[in-house]
């Protein structure tokens, strides 16, 4: 989406240039993360008091890179307390990822829908679609993204990449 | 790497991200051209990366972070303590609001050349005459403001005053008199306006918890507002119709929303029923 050091200064932002400034890439990620404009709100809306909170210990650099991981760790946070349950749940997938189609060139020639798209990561499990949005949306790389979710580097390519064949499963239907 | 069962599994996702190291990077160039199945693979990562990569941002709601930097810790759970919230603003706060819509229609000072038409909204706001005797009875007038207020509509803008409620469903319409001009005001209840979705050139305004926007429009731009969970949208002021044979305010058509659409100006969609 944007270049996550873009723009970035040396000074610690104000609460509402936070708020009106990268409201609506934060909005973005909490949809993308969400899938649904009321969770997204209250994602938001969480994600604005830790950053109000935390402002006093933001440290000058990425600053979409700092809101990506704090409304990546909210989200997950909610995602647990919700569940209640462990989130480590490795999805069906097929053993073999490849010759999953058909027809894989007719399957996925064709662009997809962007409520497709989001329907279909919004089925993903929350811990891949954490993964693939702040690869493919936000665009950080794979450390920045180990680091986000604290996760070994292992861990971040084999969400990436299993979060795309599922996704793929989901669109090629 | 060796041996036919062997694909590239996860290192493909990571190879199309440019994440490989040197070694793990020779390794694939070295399978891709034998292994068939590994380059459909790749192709196929490629296309869902593309996929994702291309969504488009996403706006919030009308309103929401403009909410949020007033009190983000207000509730935040459940619709119903939003709508809520949504009502407590609109009470708390439009008297503002309207202090800056009036601003912005230049209704406290001299009469605007030209200010808000809209094709239909503009000829339904043409055919509303005034009560012959503003004046009227006083209960009714107060009743009149009591209804009013309920829709987030103040007893006057400037020197404009609360005429007449025409209640004929979606949208409801209040005229404002002065001096011989006649202002309409359209309220669409429960609507949110999607800022995106409004045509080129409108201009926003903020207007402490509330916003308003002129939007461009032939033959002359109109004014929407945001007042609590109600879109308003203000025609004129323009010169009374003449009393000619009617004492009562003319009802609107019934078929209004056809109307409005039909006017276009993109008015509809930029309250997201296109």
């Amino acid at each position: 989406m944007t270049d996550p050091s873009e723009g970035d200064d040396d000074r610690v932002p104000t609460w509402e240039e936070v708020a009106r400034d990268h409201g609506r890439f934060l909005y973005t990620v909490a949809y993308r993360l969400t899938g649904n404009h009321d969770d997204a709100q209250d994602l938001v809306q969480e994600v604005l008091l830790r950053v109000r909170r935390g402002l006093a210990t933001f440290t000058p650099g990425s600053l979409e890179g700092w809101l990506s991981r704090i409304t990546t760790n909210a989200f997950l946070d909610d995602v647990r307390k919700r569940r209640r349950r462990p989130l480590e749940v490795v999805p069906d997938l097929p053993e073999a990822l490849v010759g999953v189609d058909a027809d894989p060139d007719a399957a996925l020639a064709a662009q997809r829908l962007p409520d497709d798209v989001q329907d279909a990561l919004r089925a993903l499990p929350p811990d891949f679609r954490a993964a693939l949005v702040l690869c493919d949306v936000v665009g950080l790389d794979y450390a920045e993204i180990a680091d986000t979710l604290d996760i070994p580097a292992g861990t971040v390519r084999s969400r990436i990449h299993r979060g795309r064949a599922l996704l793929r499963k989901e669109l090629s239907a | 790497m060796n041996g036919e069962s062997v694909h590239m599994g996860d290192l493909l996702s990571a190879y199309a991200d440019g994440e490989l190291t040197e070694a793990e990077r020779a390794a694939v160039d070295a399978h891709l051209p034998a292994c068939p199945a590994c380059r459909q693979e790749l192709e196929a990562t490629r296309r869902v990366k593309a996929w994702v990569a291309d969504l488009p941002p996403v706006d919030s709601p009308f309103g929401f972070l403009e909410r949020m930097l007033l009190d983000p810790s207000g509730p935040r759970r459940g619709r119903d303590r939003w709508v809520i919230r949504a009502g407590a603003v609109s009470l708390a706060a439009t008297a503002s609001i309207w202090l800056g819509v009036v601003g912005l229609t230049g209704l406290t000072g001299n009469r605007p050349g030209g200010l808000p038409a809209l094709n239909s909204l503009v000829s339904l706001h043409q055919e509303s005459t005034p009560a012959e005797d503003p004046a009227a009875d006083q209960a009714d007038q107060q009743q009149i403001e009591q209804e009013a207020a309920a829709l987030g509509l103040p007893p006057s803008m400037g020197d404009y005053h609360l005429q007449s409620l025409i209640d004929a469903g979606q949208p409801q319409q209040a005229t404002y008199t002065s001096d011989g001009q006649i202002l309409s005001a359209f309220v669409f209840e429960g609507y949110d306006i999607l800022e995106r979705r409004l045509p080129a050139g409108s201009e926003g305004w903020l207007l402490n918890s509330g916003r308003a926007w002129i939007v461009p429009a032939e033959p002359s731009p109109i004014v929407l507002a945001q007042v609590g969970a109600n879109v308003v949208v203000l025609v004129g002021p323009d010169p009374a119709p003449s009393m000619a044979d009617d004492l009562e305010p003319r009802r609107p058509d019934p078929s209004v929303m056809d109307r409005i659409q039909g006017a276009g100006e993109g008015l509809l969609e930029a309250f997201g029923l296109g």
